[in-house]
């Protein structure tokens, strides 16, 4: 990949990664597919480690709060300009549980986006509440609410991190957060 | 798998419990479909293949966590499978 590839694909992943990193210890991965020979399209990936939740520190010692996601870009050469490519978003996934750490993870939310998936239900950008905190005895909610995709507009690694902050109470681990989230583009994701 | 931190002057300000990590670990793609695989089986018990498979034929749940974070990788087990 030709420096002008890198840079715009760091123009990507590197908000992505800056704003993970805001609440999460962990590392990240990153990966790329092999260049193709009869293909201009690459696909690059970024991930919490495999299905495994990234923890989270909380204001609540009490609640224990987990984290995963993944993003896959596609880096696309101009065809009249080789030296170039552009950056497309494929998909993304934005997860946040509750759970022990060990054998209990209930999924709170997921924001979701698979917009080249000609498989998928929905090609809009959407949420799902996890089915953990829909009370099937409830008398109003129907129990099946959790498969219901909530229409959203795109979100950004740094629009989960905010609302994880905001909403639920992850610590970030800088006391600098709110200018890191600030300072990413708004461009999906 | 190749570690790297992209912004090295961040890592002073992250009260990390672990010691130092780096913020990045790169994957080949051979590394990438070890872990995929790996993944779909302790999700649901099948290979990548099939869950590919199953997946297209509309055969999982969309609102199980695990199928809304696997599905994202499709695309690049295509890819893999392809170069």
């Amino acid at each position: 990949m030709n420096r002008r590839a890198q840079d715009a694909l760091d123009a990507y992943t590197t908000p992505i990664i800056r704003a993970i990193k805001t609440i999460a210890v962990e590392q990240v991965f990153v990966s790329f597919s092999p260049q193709p020979s009869d293909s201009k399209v690459r696909v690059a990936e970024i991930s919490s480690p495999q299905r495994r939740p990234l923890k989270l520190r909380t204001s609540e010692r009490s609640t224990r709060l987990w984290l995963r996601f993944r993003v896959s870009l596609l880096i696309v050469e101009q065809a009249d300009a080789p030296d170039t490519v552009g950056i497309e978003l494929d998909s993304y996934s934005f997860q946040l549980f509750r759970g022990d750490g060990q054998a209990r993870f209930d999924e709170i939310v997921t924001y979701h986006w698979t917009p080249n998936d000609l498989a998928a239900k929905r090609s809009w950008p959407h949420l799902h509440i996890g089915s953990a905190f829909i009370d099937p005895a409830a008398r109003r909610e129907p129990w099946a609410l959790h498969k219901t995709h909530f229409l959203t507009g795109p979100i950004t690694a740094a629009g989960f991190v905010r609302m994880a902050v905001e909403e639920f109470g992850v610590e970030p681990l800088t006391a600098d957060w709110e200018q890191r989230l600030a300072a990413e583009p708004s461009t999906a994701p | 798998m190749r570690a790297h931190n992209p912004s090295p002057e961040t890592d002073g300000e992250l009260p990390d419990e672990t010691g130092f990590e780096p913020d990045v670990i790169y994957l080949s793609p051979d590394e990438w479909m070890v872990l995929f695989e790996r993944d779909v089986r302790d999700a649901f018990g099948v290979s990548a293949a099939e869950f590919v498979r199953r997946y297209r034929a509309g055969e999982y749940d969309d609102s199980d966590p695990d199928v809304m974070l696997l599905s994202v990788s499709i695309t690049m087990y295509d890819a893999i499978l392809a170069a």
